[in-house]
């Protein structure tokens, strides 16, 4: 009997309710501006002397970074947690996003708690092979405020 | 009825550099990162990260708005989006943006919201993703 490792499970394996916590980020100005300055160049994103007078009255970070820093954080998760396969990930590709909601600015130091939880399995078969996860994926900055927040679609290999 | 108001953004090319730029520091898996393994995975060849694609859709969908006066200032809410397929090396990407209702008030302060569609395409005018959305635009600017 083998190991059932997190990256090869198949869609039959991953279990509705399923929860993780699994990962944290510091946004540093830096990277905050560098993001802004190729997908959101605007004053408020990529400029920290302009933004003080601004509507946020400093720098926040773009809603789309704080997305982007999901991904990193999952595929490190996986990465770390899927030992013993070469390249035997069986999921990943995403199909949607539904309700992605970004609730309250993140500043240069801020820290998020990304989590996950299994929420549904589609009946549906994707070209005969996928199966489709949903998962609610949520976001928590340093002071337990919920930052963000929304669910995805993924598609995972079915094991018959 | 009126037709609603579609809007076209300018267009914007994703080469290999930014593309594995992004996937280095955001979404490091070998589809996103190297052409061979590429080749052989779902996607069938070198593609965008999906955030990328977002991240740009919702770029686009501000110069739109901004190109036709109205001061976007980010995008609040995802209601829907889908990616319909993927963004290879080289693609031209643009923005065809749509609005529905706006609403009074925005998490972002001094700002309302409006609902907008978008529907990224190619150069082959092909869609690449679609997403409904709400964005704040600043007060006294809504459509």
């Amino acid at each position: 009997m083998s190991a059932l490792y997190l990256r090869n499970r198949g869609f039959e394996d991953i279990p509705v309710g399923e929860f993780h916590v699994f990962g944290s980020h510091t946004f540093s100005e830096l990277e905050m501006v560098e993001f802004a300055t190729r997908y959101a160049p605007t004053p408020e994103f990529m400029d920290p002397e302009a933004a003080r007078q601004l509507r946020w009255g400093g720098l926040v970070a773009t809603p789309w970074h704080l997305c982007a820093m999901w991904m990193r954080k999952m595929v490190d998760y996986m990465e770390v947690y899927a030992q013993g396969v070469n390249d035997g990930r069986r999921n990943g590709a995403g199909v949607a996003i539904l309700e992605l909601d970004w609730l309250e600015p993140v500043r240069p130091g801020h820290t998020l708690t990304y989590t996950y939880e299994i929420v549904s399995k589609s009946d549906k078969v994707v070209r005969d092979r996928w199966g489709i996860i949903r998962s609610r994926n949520e976001a928590f900055n340093q002071y337990g405020n919920k930052v963000m927040s929304f669910e995805i679609d993924i598609l995972a290999e079915r094991n018959h | 009825m009126p037709e609603a108001r579609a809007l076209e953004s300018p267009a914007i090319t994703l080469d290999e550099q930014s593309i594995i730029d992004f996937a280095q520091l955001f979404d490091p898996q070998p589809y996103h990162l190297d052409r061979a393994a590429a080749d052989a995975s779902i996607f069938g060849g070198l593609c965008a990260s999906g955030w990328q694609v977002g991240a740009l859709a919702s770029r686009l969908t501000g110069e739109a708005l901004v190109d036709a006066g109205i001061s976007y200032i980010t995008t609040t809410r995802v209601n829907h989006m889908r990616w319909l397929r993927p963004t290879f090396v080289d693609d031209q990407l643009v923005a065809q943006v749509s609005f529905g209702g706006s609403v009074q008030g925005s998490p972002v302060p001094d700002c309302d919201s409006l609902d907008v569609s978008v529907v990224l395409k190619d150069a082959q005018d092909q869609a690449v993703a679609e997403m409904t959305c709400r964005v704040a635009v600043a007060k006294g600017e809504t459509a």
